[in-house]
Parts: structure tokens; C-alpha cells; sequence
């Protein structure tokens, strides 16, 4: 018997791989629903949503402001660093070195950068310009493989305007569109990065979410709908250039912090405590290291996989269901009610969906594993109906159903499969902020770490997170090429 | 012509002048921060004569950070972050606390599925449930709490009860218990009695379960390097002028009725069990 190997095969193959391990993890993961008594709370959260109230919040417009800015200065920085390194980044070296920076979650640089800068405008622009560096990078060098023309002329001759012009040129509209999406997410976590103090809109969500102040919270987060959706009407990639300079002017940038705090940083508090004892006592350390890892690196690495892969399923089942109902072919005008409602799970802080299920489901894992699904799923969705709508129709198409079925989805099926790869570094990289619900990753330890001040604790648990992060980089590289993915653009 | 010259020399003298700069956390309500204690810096400024700033900082973390690389020379410390803040910076001093910061104790507060009653003891039958603490650096939320429930079963939180997690804040904590999502909870006892009068909380869905014993909570810390940065006397001053306030709308702020001295020494208990549960 001759088994033929199509394209199809793979997916069905590599579908099945995704399915059976999620199942797996789900079947270990702690997902108890235990009974709560949710109403008085919901109902006071949907009271806000009635009546949204932001005259309560002192420096809205400059929490607004701020915002946009780190956006705009992170993402300006990034996308310029990407660009150049996009070309470089089949060297292992270079490869390896972007996944190490975007392995790091924005709050984790940002609260490294806390300690050297304090509260500053550097921070907030630090901590969005590093990961996205390592994002754009491999992203821009996926696009620009895929550059219609032959890459020897460029080889040959290394000048900038060569590249520039057979590279760079051909691959315009990709490269923009990319950044645009990009901007989206620098805007949430720009607005994330308030839960530690930075001065952005997430700072009064989180306050007002806190203190119960639903009809603040409500009003903060309408509000930070409304920009995501209206991103298309004022964000002109011809006004970028006004705006990054806006943004420089408006930021304020002065730093009171000492160069001596910095060096303290580096040379004391992030080197493990054992180290700085005046004799070098290895017993001691070994049982430090020892009590790390058997406390906190094992459990949490067991956690954070857990956690991930089970939301990585949970994921790719809600963007299934979810990209039709945002997709202009499928149903015409009804888009835009798909898509206010993925703007929505998208740009709700995943910290605050898990709050909300938690209410309901009570605590365990499945609140977070619900949560990260939500979110991503949502992103995803929103991209594959975006490529949907992109897909040549024919005039004889089917319609509805029959087109969603037949024609559409086993079309970007394989854009489909590409995203959920690259997504699944960004649930594990996100499973670090929801420690609240008592699920012991990675990042509830990093975050204790910090709220300790156990710096070098922190650092330690980075590293191993950011280690995690490349291993399963490295391998969903591998499943890519074997699916022959690398030949379509991710995002 | 004069007027330009007073208002160049006012400007100049403006920028050459150093800022005292304080933050503060409250316990309670950490909503318009900025605009609270921008009074009671208004109120130092007058008292101090020199010009003082405050920061709002969103975690106690942040807080001593800042303490520690001398972005603010003044805090309003939890009692946890107060010795983690005098233990990183040497010659820093506690110099008043709450009046209520003498005496302060935390509810264990059930939730009524529970079925437990206000007993004198830590009852040990909430082990058979689930638990959540306030945030992770919370002296009242977290460590006495924490300590406590050592004493009385002889292991940490995690071995006793079925789960054990962090609301991140006493408000969050009440919300929770009361939805039944969490059955068990440890709270601040003066966030708890402010949001039963403000109607917050339901006597028949959830309860206090236990008080703790007393221990010194929530007190100002100065750095030691001000007296050489401000003027000789200066922590003296700044002491006199916390202990002196008494417009209750500033006090609301904290919200404390009054300030009464404090000294490390009183914080020594808290040392203590904070070395013994490892989060120093």
C-alpha cells in the first residue's frame, strides 16, 4: 500500500498532537469547579458597565497620553532595531538572542528596570521596546524570507540602499501591516504596565478594580475599547513620525536615579545572596540552589507547561469558533458585532477575565487556563478573519455555512496551525502574571521573588523561564519547517 | 521690572532648592491617591518650610524601592515593609505610627457555606477549606496571618489548607470571601469595618471567623541622611510636624485619628516572625 503525503496529513497529524496533549494536560491540571455564590458581585460589575464613570479619576488625560506615548517611542524603537536584525536573524546567535528578549514578559523588564530607573519614562519605554525587538526581529526575517526577489542581489552587494531596495521596498505592506497589529498590543501593554505603578491607564484600572469602583473600571475599560477600535481612523502611518515626536516632547524624561544604585543593582542584588558572604561557604550555596529548584523552579516549570498547553487548546478551539463571526465574507455586515466582541476578550486585561471566572467557577487552575484562552483565542480569531477576508472568492462560491466550511477554513487552516505555534510562546510567556488565583508558575514565583525584593532570586527564575521559552521556541521551529510553515507569514 | 527680577529670583531659588519627597500606601481606598496626599504634602511644606512632594507608588515593593534608592526620603510603611525598608537602609528610623498601629490585628472571615462560628481560638477545621490571603506584602493580609496559622498548626499555608492563593488586596479579599469563591480569608480588621459601614459587606454570607492578637502595623520611616541633606534637626522636625497633624481631613487620608511616636524597637515582633517565614 502506497501512503501518499500531502499537506493535509501533516495538519490532520499535527491537529491530533495539539488536541491529544492539551486533553493530556487538562486530564493533570487542577480544573475543580466548586460552588460560589457569584450574583451580588456580577451584578455589581454589570452596574458599572450600565453606568461607566470616569469623572472620579484625577490625570486621566495624562494617563491617556502616557500611554500612547510609550506605545509609539517602544514600538518606534523596536520595529527600527528589528528591521536591522531581521536579516541577521538566521544566525543561531542573533535567533537565539531575540527569543531570549521577548521570552521575558513586558511587567518582569519592567520591574527589572524599576529597580535601575525607578518610576520613570525609561522604564515604561524600556520594558516595551526590548521584547517587541525580539518579536519584530523574527517576525520582519519570516516576511522578508518571503521577499519576491532574489535575495543574491543583496548578498553580493551589501549597501544599504541595496537592501534597502530589494529587500526592504517589496515587502513594504506586510512589514506595515505587521507593525500596525504590533502597535495594538504595545497600546495593552503600555496600559499593563500600570498595575506596578508606571503612570498609564492600567495604574486607575487597577486601583479602581481593586477597591471594587466597578463604574470606574468599567469607564477605563470602555475607554481603552474605544482606542483599540478607533486605532485604524488615528493611527496614519504617514503622522508616525509626528507622533514619536510628540511622544518624545510629552514624555518627561528625567530619572533621579544615581549611577551608584544602578551599579548596586548589577553587582549586589542580582547575584545570588550566597555569593556576597564574605567566605565562600559552597554548602550553603548548594542548599540555597538545591531549595530553589525543589521549591520553586520545579513546581513552577510543572505549573507553568501545565497551564499553557492546556490553554493552548482551549485557545485554538475558541479562535475556531470565534474567527467567523468577525469575517466580512462569511457574515456581510454582521462583522462588525464579531469584531467589537473580540476586541473586547482581546483587550480585557487577562488578570481581570480571571477575576470575573473565578467569581464564577470559584479558584483553580481553570480560571487562568480560561483566562490566557480568552484573550489569545480572541487574537487569533481577529487575525484569521482578517486573512479570510483577504482569501480570492470565486464567483460561483458557496455561501454561508458551506463557504465558512468548505471554502474558507480549510484555507487558512495552515495560517491557522502557524499561529497557534508562535502563540503558544506568548501563553507561556503570559501564565507568569496569574499567580493571583494561587497557580504557582513560574511567574507567581518571579512576581513573590520581586514583592520580596529577592532580586536575585527573581533573576534566577527568569533566566529558567526565558530558558523554557527558547527550548520551546526551538521546538515549535522544528514542527514549523517540518509543516513547510516557515513559508507563510505569522503574525 | 522688580516683579521680573523677584520672579527670576523665585525660579532660581525654586529649582536650586531640594524637594523632600514622601509616598504613602494606605491601607484602605487607594483611589485619588495624588489628590489626598498632595494636602498633606501642602500641609509639610508649610511646616517643614521647605518644599515637599508626594509619589504615588502602586505596591509596597515599589515603595521601598523607592525608600531605598532615595527617590523618596519619607514613607507611610506597612509594618512587613517598614523593617524590610529599615533593614536595607542603615540609619533609617521609624518616627510615628497610627494610633490604631499600636493595636492593630487582622478577622479571619468565613464565608457562611462553612458553617463556622466566632470562636476564641483558630479553629482547626478550616483546614478542610480553601484560603486566601491579601496581597503578598501585607502585614495584616499576610504575614501575622500567615504566622499565626504556623503557630497553630505547625506548617506553612500551603500544607494546611486545600488551596491557598493572594487576592492582592483587602478589598478583593472581603469581594471574594463574600462571593464564596474563596471560603476562608485574612483581612485588614480596619478595611473590614469601613466597607460593613459603607453596606459593602453581608452579615449573612460572610463573617468574622477569628481575631488575631495585636502587633504593631502601619508607621512612618525616615532615611537617616536627611538630617545632612535638609538641616541638622531635620528628622526632628519632620516627627513634630507628623505628630502635630491634626486637621482630620488630612488624617482621613491614612485614615488614622491621630500619630503618636514610634520607634524601631516597637517593630522588633515583626522582624521577627518576617525572618521566620522567610520574607526577610
Amino acid at each position: 500500500m502506497i501512503t501518499v503525503d500531502t499537506t493535509a496529513r501533516k495538519y490532520r497529524l499535527i491537529s491530533l498532537f495539539i488536541a491529544s496533549l492539551g486533553i493530556l494536560t487538562l486530564l493533570m491540571a487542577d480544573i475543580e469547579i466548586s460552588a460560589t455564590d457569584p450574583m451580588d458581585e456580577l451584578l455589581a460589575i454589570l452596574a458599572g458597565f450600565i453606568s461607566p464613570d470616569l469623572s472620579q479619576i484625577d490625570y486621566l488625560a495624562e494617563a491617556l497620553l502616557t500611554t500612547v506615548s510609550f506605545a509609539v517611542v517602544g514600538i518606534s524603537i523596536a520595529a527600527t532595531l528589528g528591521i536591522f536584525l531581521a536579516p541577521l536573524h538566521h544566525l543561531p546567535l542573533v535567533s537565539h538572542f531575540c527569543a531570549f528578549i521577548r521570552s521575558i514578559h513586558e511587567l518582569f523588564w519592567a520591574l527589572i528596570f524599576l529597580q535601575m530607573f525607578g518610576l520613570s519614562s525609561i522604564t515604561g519605554v524600556l520594558a516595551i521596546a526590548i521584547p517587541y525587538t525580539g518579536i519584530f526581529a523574527r517576525v520582519y526575517s519570516d516576511i522578508l524570507e518571503q521577499s519576491p526577489l532574489d535575495r543574491r542581489h543583496w548578498i553580493n552587494d551589501t549597501s544599504l540602499s541595496v537592501w534597502l531596495y530589494t529587500c526592504i521596498i517589496p515587502c513594504w505592506a506586510a512589514i506595515a501591516q505587521y507593525t500596525r497589529y504590533r502597535f495594538e498590543c504595545a497600546l495593552r501593554s503600555a496600559a499593563i504596565l500600570g498595575f506596578i505603578g508606571l503612570p498609564t491607564l492600567g495604574y486607575y484600572l487597577e486601583t479602581a478594580f481593586s477597591q471594587g469602583q466597578y463604574n470606574q473600571a468599567a469607564g477605563l475599560l470602555l475607554l481603552f475599547f474605544a482606542m483599540i477600535a478607533t486605532l485604524k481612523w488615528w493611527l496614519n502611518i504617514r503622522l508616525v513620525l509626528v507622533y514619536l515626536i510628540a511622544a518624545i516632547v510629552y514624555l518627561p524624561w528625567q530619572s533621579q536615579l544615581e549611577f551608584k544604585y544602578l551599579v548596586r543593582f548589577i553587582t549586589q542584588d542580582i547575584v545570588p545572596q550566597p555569593l556576597l558572604e564574605p567566605t565562600l561557604n559552597l554548602s550553603h550555596l548548594s542548599q540555597w540552589f538545591g531549595d530553589l529548584v525543589s521549591g520553586q523552579i520545579l513546581p513552577g516549570m510543572g505549573a507553568s507547561l501545565l497551564l499553557s498547553v492546556s490553554a493552548l487548546l482551549c485557545c485554538g478551539v475558541i479562535a475556531l469558533l470565534t474567527w467567523p463571526l468577525a469575517s466580512r465574507a462569511i457574515l456581510g455586515r454582521g462583522y462588525i458585532l464579531g469584531h467589537g466582541l473580540l476586541i473586547v476578550m482581546r483587550s480585557t486585561p487577562e488578570i481581570i477575565l480571571a477575576f470575573v471566572i473565578m467569581l464564577i467557577i470559584g479558584p483553580s487552575m481553570l480560571p487562568a487556563i480560561l483566562a490566557l484562552a480568552l484573550h489569545n483565542g480572541a487574537i487569533i480569531g481577529y487575525l484569521l478573519a482578517h486573512r479570510a477576508d483577504r482569501v480570492p472568492l470565486r464567483v460561483d462560491r458557496p455561501n454561508g455555512l458551506n463557504l465558512w466550511a468548505y471554502e474558507l477554513q480549510p484555507q487558512i487552516y495552515p495560517s491557522f496551525i502557524s499561529l497557534i505555534f508562535y502563540r503558544f510562546e506568548v501563553i507561556l510567556r503570559e501564565s507568569a502574571i496569574l499567580g493571583m488565583l494561587g497557580v504557582t508558575t513560574l511567574g507567581f514565583y518571579i512576581d513573590s521573588a520581586f514583592e520580596a525584593l529577592f532580586f536575585d532570586v527573581a533573576l534566577i527564575l527568569i533566566l529558567v523561564t526565558a530558558a523554557l521559552n527558547m527550548l520551546v521556541n526551538s521546538i515549535s521551529l522544528r514542527l514549523r519547517r517540518y509543516l513547510a510553515l516557515d513559508r507563510i507569514v505569522t503574525a | 521690572m522688580k516683579y521680573l527680577l523677584l520672579c527670576c529670583l523665585l525660579f532660581v531659588s525654586s529649582i536650586n532648592a531640594q524637594t523632600f519627597t514622601f509616598t504613602a500606601i494606605p491601607d484602605e481606598d487607594e483611589s485619588r491617591l495624588s489628590s489626598r496626599f498632595d494636602k498633606v504634602a501642602l500641609y509639610l511644606t508649610e511646616q517643614l518650610g521647605v518644599d515637599v512632594k508626594y509619589v504615588p507608588v502602586k505596591s509596597y515593593s515599589a515603595a521601598i524601592s523607592a525608600f531605598r534608592n532615595n527617590q523618596v526620603q519619607l514613607a507611610w510603611f506597612g509594618g512587613l515593609s517598614g523593617v524590610k525598608a529599615r533593614h536595607l537602609v542603615e540609619g533609617s528610623r521609624a518616627i510615628a505610627q497610627g494610633y490604631e498601629d499600636q493595636f492593630f490585628k487582622t478577622y479571619f472571615i468565613a464565608h457562611h457555606s462553612t458553617g463556622l462560628t466566632e470562636q476564641a481560638q483558630l479553629n482547626k477545621d478550616i483546614a478542610k477549606f480553601t484560603f486566601t490571603f491579601g496581597s503578598k506584602g501585607s502585614t495584616s493580609g499576610r504575614l501575622m496571618p500567615e504566622h499565626f496559622i504556623q503557630q497553630t498548626f505547625g506548617k506553612s499555608p500551603n500544607k494546611v489548607f486545600k488551596r491557598v492563593g493572594f487576592s492582592g488586596d483587602h478589598s478583593r479579599t472581603i469581594a471574594q470571601v463574600q462571593s464564596g469563591a474563596w471560603q476562608i480569608g485574612a483581612v485588614n480588621y480596619k478595611v473590614w469595618h469601613n466597607e460593613l459601614n459603607a453596606g459593602k459587606i453581608d452579615l449573612s454570607k460572610i463573617k468574622v471567623i477569628w481575631t488575631t492578637p495585636t502587633y504593631p502595623d502601619y508607621q512612618w520611616t525616615i532615611r537617616g541622611d536627611v538630617d545632612q541633606q535638609f538641616s541638622p534637626d531635620f528628622s526632628q522636625r519632620v516627627q513634630k510636624a507628623l505628630l502635630d497633624m491634626s486637621d482630620p481631613s488630612l488624617l482621613a487620608s491614612f485614615p488614622r485619628q491621630k500619630f503618636v511616636p514610634a520607634t524601631n524597637d516597637d517593630y522588633e515582633p515583626i522582624k521577627v516572625v518576617a525572618k521566620a517565614i522567610k520574607l526577610l
